[in-house]
């Protein structure tokens, strides 16, 4: 095993757990109560990983873009169509995360609707990445290093 | 000497880190759709070969700078405001999010 198909597997293994962490925080947020230390280690933690997953797969990026994607584009457009939406989802999850976590970590404790917001954002980080770990299932599954 | 923020400088802070996700996705998006109407679908892989840089990076690169620009800027301009947020602003917020998410999403898809 050649160090880009370990890290490829690294990335697709991270996303797919990113996807539960970020479910974790809506869950715990939604109500808006005031954060104890456990849900905002939840917070940080699920960022953090999510943040990890992105960094991981802008580091394997060029090599994936001159090693794989060629071939993918000649194997099947449609898939290497998929693997470009699957890029634009994930930069949506990144940033609407990582706004997510400094709402809820900022929010003084008088303010339940800016919780709620940081929940509803975790959410719709939640759906991007359900959307982003389909796609690369799908993806990896055709071509992969 | 760092200074303790009071608790109107954090939430005011927290309103306008909800911008930044905002704008950075739209910016994004934006820049996508730029390049789009220049370039149409991509059909050629030898062409994403001769790319001299590779975009993608760009693209994130301003659209987080475009992010913290537009979140500094609400900040600056909440500051400047007496009060707390209206209940109108929260009722907003959630729609635009949810409607972010979708447009994101069709948007992703429909222009890759």
């Amino acid at each position: 095993m050649n160090g880009l198909v370990f890290w490829e597997s690294i990335h697709g293994h991270l996303g797919t757990l990113a996807l539960i962490a970020l479910i974790h925080p809506a869950v715990l947020l939604r109500k808006g109560k005031v954060l104890s230390f456990g849900k905002k280690l939840s917070v940080i933690l699920s960022t953090l990983l999510t943040v990890t997953t992105f960094a991981i797969g802008l580091l394997i990026y060029p090599s994936y873009r001159t090693q794989v994607k060629p071939e993918l584009w000649l194997m099947s457009s449609k898939i290497a169509l998929l693997f470009e939406t699957k890029e634009h989802i994930a930069f949506f999850v990144l940033s609407t995360s990582l706004s997510a976590c400094f709402v809820a970590l900022l929010a003084p404790k008088s303010s339940t609707q800016l919780r709620k917001i940081s929940a509803l954002l975790f959410g719709c980080a939640a759906l991007g990445c359900l959307v982003v770990a389909a796609l690369g299932i799908v993806v990896s599954s055709v071509k992969g290093f | 000497m760092i200074r303790k923020m009071s608790e109107k400088e954090k939430s005011n802070l927290a309103v306008a880190l909800v911008f930044f996700g905002w704008a950075a996705s739209i910016s994004y998006m934006m820049q996508r759709l730029y390049e789009y109407s220049l370039n149409g679908t991509p059909t050629d892989p030898n062409s994403i070969l001769s790319q001299e840089h590779i975009s993608f990076y760009w693209r994130i690169a301003t659209a987080v700078w475009s992010g913290a620009f537009v979140s500094f800027v609400v900040f600056r301009w909440k500051q400047s405001k007496v009060g707390a947020p209206a209940n109108t602003f929260f009722k907003i917020t959630s729609l635009f999010c949810i409607g972010l998410t979708l447009a994101f999403l069709c948007i992703g898809y429909l222009f890759p």
